[in-house]
């Protein structure tokens, strides 16, 4: 696992490089569900990236999508292309859009929401597939009426479908409980008749480890808590949804120990 | 039949060649979903109310390759984002759209603006089919097709129009042909434009009447080519400006012509869909009026275009109106008989001559024009048929 925490690191490296060549992007969220990313598609999905089409490969659907550079950064470590590549996010012309985007071999879907994923259990299910959906989502978003429309549809259909949730507890005009209250997002789901597994978000083996139990068990939403701007001290905590600068990416990768 | 049960029957009918699954959000009763669920319940999904979930549900499927058919009141505004998401992802969903238009009458809101609002969005096509035929060709076809697709369909039966037509998605079909008029219409509205056309020839106007059922991608081509033939274009549709406005940017674009729009454009309210359309301007009377109206212009603006003396020879001969006046050449005539009353012109056109005509062919030698002029009995008819003469 300290093999897992040191890819983390390198994509946190990747993230600031990126969002500052970028000149714009979301740099806490990105930086928070790093340690989810890493434990999903090095310690959970079934994937090949030689083959992103591989019909049996599990599915993870990206709702969050101003995470992108969190997302693309850890496809190019899996293997899905180049990590050179991942300067020219944001780039005119380049397959790296702001969100994220099939144009970049990894992805599912653009504008990917649960209700996509749920579709896409339901197709797995009609043909007897042994494959897993994963969807990943803002916890802000839980703010937005047709997700819950998704949500209480699940949880009266049994579907090999985990949601994760990044509760990151911030959203773009500030703090999720300042701005719009989510708690308690766990008896809410409850309600809508889904288990409901609360854990670390940067704990990769609990991550790991929420997630497995999560597949044993009926429709589970995973709620991972987070820190915003995880891992370097300035973005930590902050409502950054801002690209660094020149100066501030010297310090962060000061930080996160760049060689 | 009604058109909503044509598409059922359609459905069943491909289900053996097409992996056809068939969402409903809560009015498979109403939209003869239920048609489907019955025989196939394992590829019958029942949505509930979540409407805009239901859309992204069948994005899901069909990205995993299913053939989707989303049934459901049409309401495209509702799930208008997750459209657009379909849109850019070129998702392979099928909508079905019924009760739209002013067929839900009685009920009072009517769903006018989804032809309008989906055409904005790339990648989709939409499909009005014209009767209950139409729609089961329509439903049948969209199997085949890759990408959104937006079928409209109203809630009753729709007089039979379309009973042996070839149905080809984005091939507009031409019912009936004439010199002085083209009318492009969809849905429902195909049938009160054949009867308005045919009420026409009484008055010796003929029109094209074509069945434009697919309004995206236009069959430019068609439209086009029949457009220019006849100088004049109407268009009608029970919705907002959707057909009216992509015929408008086409001609507006490509051949500049008179041209109007028989639509929708005030909300509507409870009452028979017959009451509602006749209350709204949407029967063949209302094409009728259009039609002449876009003649008339199409008539004066070719005096623009000529002017009376320019190129014609003046005669010596000159016809001299009953209660005043004199034409010299025939832009003057064509010009009088945009001014002229209906009394006075039928002292020179009625059942035992026609002056005109008779005057066209002693004067100028013109024998062909002549022959037209001698079969029309109107004023506008005969000044469509100098103006498409002076051309």
């Amino acid at each position: 696992m300290k093999d897992l925490s040191l890819i983390a690191n390198h994509i946190r490296q990747d993230i600031i490089r990126m969002l500052t060549r970028a000149e714009s992007g979301d740099t806490a969220s990105s930086l928070a569900v790093v340690d989810i990313l890493v434990a999903l598609y090095f310690g959970i999905l079934k994937h090949d990236p030689r083959k992103p089409d591989w019909k049996e490969r599990d599915r993870l659907f990206v709702s969050n999508g101003q995470v992108a550079p969190a997302l693309y950064a850890t496809l190019a470590h899996a293997g899905y292309f180049a990590k050179k590549d991942l300067l020219t996010l944001r780039q005119f012309e380049s397959r790296l859009q702001g969100q994220p985007s099939t144009l970049v071999p990894g992805v599912e879907f653009n504008q990917a929401n649960l209700s996509i994923a749920i579709g896409s259990a339901l197709a797995a299910k009609m043909d007897g597939k042994t494959h897993h959906t994963y969807c990943l989502l803002a916890d802000y978003e839980h703010q937005q009426g047709n997700l819950w429309e998704a949500i209480l549809f699940t949880g009266s259909h049994r579907l090999k479908l985990t949601t994760i949730i990044d509760r990151s507890g911030i959203q773009a005009d500030g703090h999720t409980e300042d701005i719009l209250p989510l708690e308690s997002l766990r008896k809410k789901y409850e309600a809508f008749n889904w288990n409901v597994i609360e854990t670390d978000g940067h704990n990769i083996p609990h991550i790991i480890e929420a997630i497995e139990e999560a597949k044993n068990n009926k429709t589970t939403a995973i709620i991972c808590h987070t820190t915003p701007g995880k891992g370097v001290s300035f973005i930590e905590n902050k409502v950054w949804h801002k690209a660094p600068t020149k100066a501030q990416e010297k310090i962060a990768l000061a930080e996160l120990h760049a060689t | 039949m009604q058109p909503r049960d044509a598409i059922a029957d359609g459905l069943l009918e491909i289900t053996k060649h097409h992996d056809i699954v068939v969402l409903s959000p809560d009015n498979a009763e109403s939209t003869r979903a239920k048609t489907f669920a019955k025989k196939h319940p394992e590829r019958f999904i029942q949505c509930g109310k979540t409407e805009q979930n239901m859309i992204g549900i069948a994005m899901g499927l069909a990205k995993e390759g299913k053939n989707v058919y989303a049934i459901s009141h049409a309401n495209p505004g509702r799930t208008f984002e997750q459209l657009k998401i379909a849109s850019i992802n070129n998702s392979n969903i099928k909508i079905i759209g019924t009760h739209a238009g002013l067929s839900s009458g009685k009920e009072g809101i009517h769903t006018l603006e989804d032809i309008s609002l989906v055409r904005t969005l790339q990648n989709i096509t939409i499909i009005a089919p014209a009767d209950a035929h139409e729609a089961r060709k329509a439903a049948i076809a969209a199997a085949i097709i890759h990408g959104p697709t937006y079928i409209r369909i109203g809630r009753e039966k729709q007089p039979e129009v379309t009973k042996n037509s070839q149905f080809t998605i984005g091939k507009a079909e031409i019912m009936t042909t004439g010199k002085d008029c083209t009318i492009i219409a969809c849905g429902n509205m195909v049938h009160e434009a054949l009867q308005a056309a045919e009420r026409l020839t009484k008055q010796d106007i003929e029109c094209t009447v074509i069945n434009n059922h697919t309004i995206k991608p236009l069959d430019k081509h068609t439209l086009l080519s029949s457009a220019k033939l006849t100088g004049c274009v109407v268009t009608a549709e029970e919705a907002t400006n959707g057909l009216g406005n992509a015929v408008a940017e086409l001609i507006g674009q490509q051949s500049p012509m008179p041209m109007r729009i028989i639509a929708l454009n005030k909300h509507g309210q409870s009452g028979t869909p017959e009451e509602l359309r006749a209350h709204y301007g949407l029967t063949a009377d209302h094409i009728m009026t259009a039609v002449k109206e876009a003649i008339l212009q199409k008539c004066e603006n070719i005096c623009t275009i000529i002017p009376e003396q320019h190129g014609m020879i003046e005669t010596s001969f000159p016809f001299r109106i009953s209660g005043g006046g004199i034409i010299k050449n025939i832009p003057g005539l064509h010009r009088a008989l945009l001014t002229m009353d209906d009394t006075t012109f039928l002292q020179h056109c009625n059942k035992n001559k026609n002056d005109f005509s008779t005057w066209i062919r002693e004067v100028f030698k013109k024998e062909t024009l002549a022959e037209e002029l001698e079969k029309k009995k109107t004023r506008l008819a005969m000044a469509s048929t100098l103006t498409r003469w002076l051309k």
